[in-house]
């Protein structure tokens, strides 16, 4: 029975989330084919990067997805994105929204030649912090399983933080079997595609 | 004729870069990779001026620049102009007929090279849905646009007066020298100039200003922390000559020491801020704020100069007329400095025994907005991190350190003084918080400003073409720093957490040049502060690190290092080759990963035949029976020769194992055959009848490292052995060793401390162990984890008391 409960209530602090974003969205302006320059900002602290982890784990046969931020990239993000008074490390009502606005930020998709983008639908699993970091995590059950054998064409979109700071940038490794494939997302990347093989 | 030259001259430079990327010395039969090849080739060739060993040579030489300016800061059009006497002392052996100048505000024209090569971030427009851009990007693009920034160059003049034809070339000026400037001589010229101060919110710039519409003055007020604020001259070196590279945004400065007189007129209710110290201290400041001043000297905690209610007052309104403040800095590279009617300012004495500077005023300038995070912390930590660098290098030099709060900034480091970031939030009840995060931000970011007061300050590195001489130093000492003010706050450089970068296929190595490199923050400040730890912890000691850090910033302190030179030092001072270090870290992408492949558990046949062949009968029986035969006796099936039992012969009674004479007769020739001390060895090694175990190691991240192998034996006794990275150097990818014990094996461990950065951790285990990835951990902690906890909401849940009603309690666990 409690965990009924727990469900519910995570569902519709999900929808409430989305019409946030929505809402939020409206300080972003559709352009089409402008070009435009944008000064990076540039600290003698390092920050704004962020990498995320598609794992393909043949254990589970899920592909994981584990996005890593800087806590205090993620606070300061959270407070732009959604105002202000979001406190990652103490409220996990902070975590939770920050962790949707990850995840509606992120998309993969598999690319197979001569069909259309067949886009995965990763299940949201929640968030950590470890250190200094926000780890937040989804999986989209059975992929890996499913994919057995196969090289494979992914695409990805992660523009995480990178509608906030010019300059954020994000690196996504896929692991698969061992071997690593790397994209990294910052100046002028839009959605990436990654050859995973065998 | 003309096509015919222009096909060679491509050809020809075709060839030359095809040598230049050839390396002097190449494997070219066979796969084997020399991991501990010296570093020769590769290190620039040593001479008088940086010699073999790391130190500087006997005719080490360096330039000096001093400078007096004299400048006025416009509030009203956030404006800086003003004039600058340069007397530039040529203490290299060479005749310069031109003198560099950096103009750094440059790279904020509309069509700096910076500018002009930096590419659109966002998305295109296809698919349907519309390209995106976010106002506050869409404001710096019209921002760039309408505000004219940039120096303007109003004269060159010598001392006589004289123009000087000067060339501007970007973020860099060329200034025509009437007569040659040879060796030893000095010559001084003047130059006037004006800039328009950058918006720090729009541009997020290094140096700005900053608005406050809201505050109580009428038309708000400014708070400027301003850098890069002056034409200053280029570095002229041993190994590059004029270090004249334009200044994308990404590799910072590239510097000379001086001395600097300034002075700054600013409104007369400003409070100044500078690199240096305060030369008139009479005219600018009041007397009870003299007396503060000497109160703070010797105080045990923090004394405000201007405390907060002071600060408050005096920016409720402005004022129309203006104060100079003179600032006097000896021995700097480089000079900073903030003004604000806005600042609250405290200051604490730092005691150095026996320094040169025994007295430093460590100082902390910073808005409301800063509030008791920067009260409460910011000048305490900046004396916790003068402690720890002086002692892991040397006494500060300087009379002054500052923290500054300036809010479009995250860290910004010059001489004595710092530009940092954190800020508080203000709830609706009035009153200012901030949360752990910020507060750890705050820390952790004035240490790391701080420690550039050595590292590139003092011990100045040429940032323009290596980040990571100051950043990854920098990052490992602010690390150790960190860890000594609260060993409870994660740092985040253990080694593990570098590894999703390492692995990453579309890296650069760390000896890249600063605007090249990709990801700056892993490659030039995380990657190089890991392998800086990890020699210290794991390759070198402490103890031998230590020594040899501190020697490599004594010998520079006030000098120019290079790559070359940090290297040479930490090798010959410690007495540990290095090369393979180097190599592996800084001038490849290898990441570590070394996986326990097999391992073989043995014994020693003692060549008794008695003794061996009973023991193979042993180990024959220790093989599990045909599963074919089992099931045909399962079915009650009987073998002819079970069947047939008086049909017996000499080999029924005698086995394959079964001993003769013939045996023993080769084994006592054989015993007689053997040299004395060869029977002692056999002797030996069968009366002690140890366990043998081969072990395969494969290094499979390419990276070669130490090999920490913990050992744990079946009476639970545990034990580790540390193989050095030189075990690999004739086998690059897979060494064997044999271990000899008296008791058995039961599990072998590489790593166990995650002190490597090891990136595959599944292989690091005998037996082979699952490990769970982070989601499988996650799934079955399901985030019991305490720092998850709302501490500031549960700390209101009253206390139950026996009887209350529990009907509540399913709601309360769920959510």
């Amino acid at each position: 029975m409690t965990r009924m409960k727990k469900m519910r209530v995570a569902i519709s602090r999900t929808f409430f989330l989305r019409t946030t974003l929505a809402a939020k969205r409206a300080g972003l302006l559709s352009v089409a084919g402008l070009l435009i320059f944008c000064s990076a900002a540039v600290y003698g602290h390092q920050q704004k990067t962020a990498v995320t982890r598609l794992l393909f784990n043949s254990n589970t046969g899920s592909l994981e997805i584990m996005h890593r931020l800087f806590l205090h990239d993620a606070e300061h993000a959270a407070s732009v994105v959604f105002g202000e008074k979001q406190d990652i490390i103490e409220s996990p009502d902070s975590r939770a929204l920050f962790g949707s606005y990850v995840v509606n930020r992120f998309a993969i998709a598999l690319d197979v030649q001569g069909e259309p983008l067949q886009e995965l639908k990763p299940h949201y699993l929640g968030e950590e912090i470890d250190g200094q970091y926000l780890w937040v995590y989804q999986e989209v059950p059975n992929f890996a399983t499913s994919q057995v054998g196969k090289s494979l064409q992914l695409r990805v979109i992660n523009s995480v933080l990178r509608d906030v700071w010019p300059d954020q940038s994000n690196l996504v490794n896929v692991e698969r079997g061992g071997h690593v494939e790397s994209v990294t997302f910052s100046v002028g990347a839009d959605s990436l595609s990654v050859t995973v093989p065998r | 004729m003309k096509r015919i030259v222009l096909l060679i001259a491509v050809i020809s430079t075709l060839l030359s870069s095809t040598v230049l990327f050839a390396q002097g010395i190449q494997q070219t039969k066979g796969s084997y990779q020399d991991k501990f090849r010296q570093l020769d080739e590769v290190l620039p060739t040593p001479n008088v001026y940086r010699n073999a060993s790391g130190q500087p040579g006997h005719q080490y030489w360096q330039q000096e620049v001093d400078y007096e300016i004299d400048v006025a800061l416009d509030e009203e059009a956030q404006r800086i102009s003003g004039t600058e006497t340069i007397r530039y002392q040529n203490n290299s052996p060479d005749t310069l007929g031109y003198l560099w100048l950096q103009l750094d505000q440059n790279r904020f024209r509309s069509d700096s090279i910076g500018n002009m090569s930096s590419t659109f971030t966002g998305s295109s427009p296809d698919s349907g849905s519309p390209a995106r851009i976010s106002l506050a990007a869409l404001r710096a693009l019209q921002y760039s646009e309408d505000a004219e920034l940039g120096y303007e160059i109003n004269s060159v003049r010598d001392s006589s007066g004289n123009d000087l034809t000067h060339t501007i070339v970007g973020t860099l000026m060329r200034i025509d020298l009437a007569r040659s400037l040879n060796s030893g001589q000095n010559v001084e010229f003047e130059i006037d100039y004006a800039y328009n101060v950058v918006n720090g919110d729009v541009l997020r710039p290094r140096g700005g200003y900053e608005y406050f519409p809201d505050d109580e003055n009428e038309g708000g007020n400014y708070l400027f922390a301003i850098s890069q604020w002056f034409p200053r001259l280029v570095a002229y070196t041993d190994y590059e000559g004029w270090t004249n590279r334009e200044f994308l945004g990404s590799g910072e400065f590239t510097l000379e020491f001086g001395d600097y007189e300034v002075a700054l007129t600013v409104p007369s209710d400003h409070i100044v801020a500078a690199t240096g110290e305060l030369q008139n201290a009479n005219q600018v400041l009041t007397r009870e704020q003299r007396d503060r001043l000497q109160e703070a000297e010797t105080a045990d905690r923090p004394v405000f100069i201007v405390t907060p209610e002071e600060a408050l007052e005096n920016e409720s309104e402005g004022v129309d007329d203006t104060k100079t403040w003179r600032f006097a800095a000896e021995n700097v590279r480089d000079f900073a400095w903030g003004s604000s009617r806005k600042f609250i300012w405290d200051a604490k004495g730092h005691h150095q025994e026996g320094a040169d500077q025994e007295l430093v005023m460590a100082m902390s300038f910073y808005p409301k907005e800063g509030g008791t995070l920067w009260s409460d912390l910011s000048t305490e930590v900046v004396i916790h991190t003068l402690e720890v660098y002086s002692r892991v290098s040397f006494d500060f030099p300087y009379p002054t350190a500052i923290s500054l709060n300036a809010g479009f900034v995250g860290g910004m480091e010059y001489p004595m003084i710092t530009f940092n970031g954190p800020r508080t939030t203000l709830q609706d009840d009035g009153s200012r918080t901030y949360t752990l995060a910020e507060k750890r931000f705050l820390i952790g970011v004035v240490i790391h400003e701080v420690g550039h007061f050595y590292f590139p300050m003092i011990v100045n590195s040429d940032e323009r073409q290596w980040t990571w001489m100051d950043e990854g130093i920098n990052s490992y000492l602010d690390g150790v720093a960190g860890r000594e003010w609260d060993a409870e706050i994660p740092w985040g450089v253990e080694p593990r957490y570098i590894v999703d970068y390492m692995v990453s296929s579309n890296q650069v190595p760390v000896m890249t040049q600063s605007d090249s490199v990709l990801r700056l923050g892993p490659n030039a400040y995380s990657k190089p502060a890991t392998a800086l730890n990890i020699l210290r912890e794991t390759i070198m000691g402490r103890e031998l690190f230590d020594f040899a850090f501190k020697e490599y910033s004594r010998r520079w302190e006030f000098k120019r290092p290079t790559p070359s030179d940090f290297f040479r030092t930490m090798e010959e001072a410690s007495g540990i080759d290095l090369d393979w270090f180097w190599r592996g870290w800084f001038y490849t992408t290898d990441h570590v990963d070394i996986s326990l492949e097999r391992v073989y558990q043995m014994e020693m046949n003692t060549e008794n035949p008695d003794i061996d062949f009973a023991r193979e009968r042993e180990d024959d029986k220790a093989f599990s029976p045909s599963l074919f035969s089992e099931r045909n006796r399962d079915a009650g099936m009987r073998t002819w020769v079970e069947r047939n039992t008086d049909v017996r012969d000499f080999y029924d009674e005698n086995d394959e194992f079964t001993v003769t004479n013939k045996e023993r007769n080769a084994y006592n020739s054989f015993l007689e055959g053997l040299e004395d001390w060869e029977r002692e060895v056999l002797d030996k090694a069968v009366s002690e009848e140890r366990n043998y175990y081969l072990v395969e190691f494969a290094n499979k991240g390419g990276l070669v490292m130490p090999i920490i192998l913990d050992v744990e034996y079946a009476d639970g006794a545990t034990e580790q052995i540390r193989y050095p990275a030189e075990i690999w150097r004739k086998s690059p990818k897979m060494v064997k060793k044999l271990l000899v014990t008296e008791r058995e094996i039961v599990s072998l461990t590489i790593d166990s401390g995650m002190e490597t950065a090891d990136a595959d951790i599944e292989n690091n285990f005998y037996p082979r162990r699952l490990v769970p990835s982070r989601i499988e951990s996650f799934k079955s902690s399901s985030s019991s984890r305490r720092v998850s906890r709302d501490i500031m909401q549960d700390i209101k849940t009253e206390l139950k008391v026996a009887g209350d009603d529990d009907e509540n309690e399913e709601d309360e666990s769920g959510n």
